[in-house]
């Protein structure tokens, strides 16, 4: 192995320390969260602790010695607390939150190639208090003897129970049935196989053989009785049955210590362990995962989206060469339909991460922002299980990051203000994610002093960003704070006025397809809704004609396709037209402007009532409708740059590319229309 | 001492040549699907095995005259992120190129040609301009 193999591979178990490392530290954050509330908890404090020791033990591994020295001096305390020899307060639960955050910040300087990173020395003279107090603790051993303990366990596996090797007993039962002769497969093999495993003793049972002349060729009467002495777990022994399947009707059972006995049945063997850290390590391995890297699943993801480009190139072969859908072929062709979708959705599912890793991040965002704002604040997460597709779950966290900033300085109220208001001192903020009718809804609700509908007017003003007098309700008062330039807070703050607003919220929240909804009570608190797509990479829509050329339009903007009578569209100034929608009138925008063709007007013969988020409606003139399907996102940045009026592009099923419209965009040519229209009067 | 390889194609009756490191894939020239605003060389999008690449018009991106206007090829180049198609004439041959052959353009050489070709090859008697993938880079995605 040359030099700069070795390089590599060590590259990549550094890579996979530090992937575990962020899960560890993940699992600390969430124990550490859950831990103010229930204070007693020795579940809890062993996994913090065993978190803990699995990070000095890859650091020591490694040779990371901030990293060995500080988390050691952590889980001297924590053993402390998990001994029971001091008892968790909050004051210990914040001490360890910066522990962790240490803990973190020495582990991103490690991963970033240096070491050099200083905890602060009041978090470990914090951490040391807990160990004086403790004179008679012979945890206290000296320098010598724990640099021995750090380096007695730096080879030594982390994870504790799986690996121990205690030998054990099961006694297996395999009763056989006749469809596994059928399949050509003999027992003989399996048993050689648990042979491979340990000690194996083997007895046949025939109390269920009949007489000669009752016996029929092809049944099976026979049962074996196996007791195996091995060092393997459960799982590997389950895997060698895991080729015969059903037809080896296999039972295993953790046996007694008594080998002549017949086997006793005991059901669920190995999770009645009752000490703690090997329930914890089975009930891990339950929700087995496989560590996978995401550029293959991307690659997945890719691959079927060729395959449905594919599936519908086959469907228009099919239908030029007028095969009938419930012919052989077309039955054969809809099945496959279906099966690519399923597929197509269990893959994008594999993408999909649970929001508490952007959640969790919140937390200490939580944490910093009361801090410097001299709050006090509690994080209540609610559905953090929620999924979410990856590529939207790294544009989220920003806009999230600078809400929940938001909302602690701008939303919370101080302590005193808040008890003369007769509130609880410490504010509320609580972060919420869940499934409403196939979108993902995120909410930021706070319970502070709630959005000031006259103050935010007044600002508006005072901005130029409207007009005094102007009218308006309240939900488009509220939604002023998305303009750009507006904020409420005179004063820069440390905190949330660092010249980014609500509206490069609002716009990063729009580049994943998502919206934004105000709710608020003066006094009481405001929420915020974020409404989601699940996944970027497949969008349902309309296929349409316009000037020739396809076009895909995203159907979820769509109110309402209806025929277009150019009669009925009247003129209202230069280029510009109405038309007559329900008991109103609609602007038009000609999709033959956009594209920017002379049109002769003879084919537009079809209306879209497009609807955006602030529910504007216009009508959007267009030749022919041609299907209505799903169609996989393919991002024009990749290769390319941004295009004006088109976000995003598709693959047709003949092979070509067609754009995917983005229905901002023609209400931005909407404003424009309507600027041209304030100068045409100046 | 032999350089590199590179691959000589034409635009017009001029030959220019791009290091064939860069070069990611031949195909026959196709139509690309237009796009509105879009700057004149840029023909528009084409879907390569289920990307999405724009096509560029070599000959009127480097301001060069392409008589036969009639386009045969498309190569698709690649940068470090993002793959590009231009449009050629024609597609010559791959050949060696050693040091020697460099030499610089000449001064009065137009703004154009001197941002995208970094000097002139001189390959058994032909003259080929040497084109600088970076550039045609940055200029396509102008």
């Amino acid at each position: 192995m040359s030099t700069e193999e070795f390089t590599d591979d060590m590259d990549a178990i550094r890579q996979i320390f530090f992937d575990e490392c962020d899960e560890q530290l993940a699992l600390l954050e969430e124990e550490l969260t859950t831990l103010g509330e229930e204070l007693e908890n020795g579940e809890k404090i062993n996994t913090i602790f065993r978190c803990v020791h699995s990070i000095k033990g890859g650091a020591a591994a490694f040779g990371m010695e901030e990293l060995v020295k500080f988390s050691h001096l952590f889980e001297s305390v924590l053993d402390l607390f998990r001994s029971g020899t001091h008892s968790v307060t909050n004051d210990s639960v914040s001490t360890f939150l910066k522990c962790k955050d240490a803990l973190f910040d020495i582990v991103a300087a490690f991963k970033n190639g240096g070491g050099d990173c200083e905890v602060a020395p009041d978090t470990i003279s914090e951490l040391e208090s807990y160990l004086h107090s403790e004179t008679s603790e012979p945890e206290q051993a000296p320098e010598d003897a724990e640099m021995d303990d750090i380096f007695g366990m730096a080879f030594a596996p982390v994870k504790i129970a799986i690996d121990a090797p205690i030998e054990q007993n099961f006694s297996i039962t395999l009763t056989v049935t006749p469809e596994f002769y059928e399949r050509g497969d003999d027992v003989r093999n399996i048993l050689i196989a648990l042979e491979g495993l340990g000690q194996l003793q083997v007895k046949v049972d025939t109390d269920r053989v009949p007489l000669i002349g009752d016996i029929f060729p092809e049944q099976s009467y026979l049962t074996w009785k196996l007791l195996l002495v091995t060092q393997k777990s459960q799982v590997d022994i389950e895997e060698i049955f895991e080729w015969s399947g059903d037809d080896l009707q296999a039972t295993i059972t953790l046996a007694s210590e008594n080998v002549d006995d017949a086997p006793a049945p005991l059901p669920v063997a190995v999770e009645e362990k009752t000490d703690p850290q090997v329930r914890k390590s089975v009930d891990r391995k339950d929700s087995a995962t496989v560590r996978v890297d995401i550029q293959r699943i991307d690659k997945l993801v890719d691959l079927i989206g060729e395959l449905v480009i594919n599936q519908g190139a086959i469907q228009s072969q099919m239908r030029r060469n007028k095969v009938h859908g419930d012919s052989v072929l077309g039955n054969v062709v809809t099945a496959q339909e279906q099966l690519i979708h399923e597929l197509q959705e269990n893959v994008i599912t594999m993408r999909a991460y649970p929001i508490k890793t952007v959640f969790q991040k919140l937390g200490r965002v939580v944490r910093e922002t009361a801090r410097l704002t001299e709050k006090q604040v509690r994080l209540v997460l609610e559905g953090e299980d929620t999924e979410v597709d990856r590529s939207i779950l790294e544009k989220l966290s920003d806009p999230l990051t600078h809400m929940v900033r938001n909302a602690i300085d701008h939303g919370i109220e101080s302590p005193q203000v808040r008890a003369q208001a007769g509130k609880d001192p410490e504010g509320l903020l609580r972060l919420r994610a869940f499934q409403r009718s196939g979108r993902i809804i995120v909410e930021i609700q706070d319970d502070g002093a709630g959005l000031d509908p006259d103050r935010i007017y007044e600002k508006a003003i005072e901005k130029k960003i409207i007009e005094r007098g102007q009218r308006l309700d309240r939900d488009e008062i509220y939604s002023l704070i998305f303009e750009p330039g507006f904020s409420t807070v005179a004063e820069v703050t440390d905190v949330s006025g660092r010249g980014v607003g609500m509206d490069v919220v609002k716009q990063s929240l729009q580049q994943i397809n998502g919206r934004i909804f105000i709710s608020s009570a003066k006094g009481k608190g405001t929420t915020f809704s974020i409404s989601l797509p699940f996944t970027l990479s497949v969008i349902e829509g309309i296929i349409f004609k316009a000037e020739g050329q396809d076009f895909v339009i995203p159907v979820n903007n769509v109110l309402e396709t209806i025929i277009f009578d150019s009669r009925k569209a009247f003129h209202i100034g230069e280029g510009k037209y109405g038309y007559p929608y329900r008991d109103g009138y609609l602007s038009v925008i000609y999709a033959s402007d956009i594209i920017g063709a002379s049109s002769d007007g003879l084919n537009q013969k079809i209306c879209f009532v497009i609807e955006n988020e602030n529910e504007e409606k216009l009508a959007f003139i267009v030749d022919k409708i041609i299907d209505h399907s799903r169609f996989v996102v393919k991002n024009l940045e990749d290769n390319y740059r941004k295009i004006a009026c088109f976000s995003t592009a598709t693959i047709l099923g003949d092979g070509n590319v067609a754009f995917i419209l983005d229905v901002e965009f023609l209400f931005g040519e909407l404003l424009k229309k309507r600027e041209s229209s304030l100068e045409e009067r100046v | 001492m032999i350089m590199e390889k590179a691959l000589v194609f034409s635009l017009g009756n001029q030959e220019f040549s791009v290091q064939i490191s860069a070069v990611k894939e031949i195909k026959g020239w196709a139509k690309a699907t237009p796009f509105p605003a879009a700057p004149a060389f840029v023909e528009g999008v084409v879907n390569v095995r289920g990307s999405v690449i724009p096509l560029v018009n070599m000959a009127q991106m480097m301001g060069v005259s392409d008589n036969n206007d009639e386009k045969k090829a498309i190569i698709f180049l690649k940068d470090d992120k993002k793959i590009i198609g231009f449009s050629v004439s024609n597609v010559t041959d791959i050949s060696d190129i050693d040091e020697e052959d460099f030499r610089p353009l000449p001064e009065l050489s137009s703004d154009n040609l001197k941002y995208y070709s970094n000097g002139i090859l001189s390959l058994g008697g032909r003259l080929v301009f040497s084109v600088n993938v970076s550039s045609l880079f940055e200029g396509s995605l102008q």
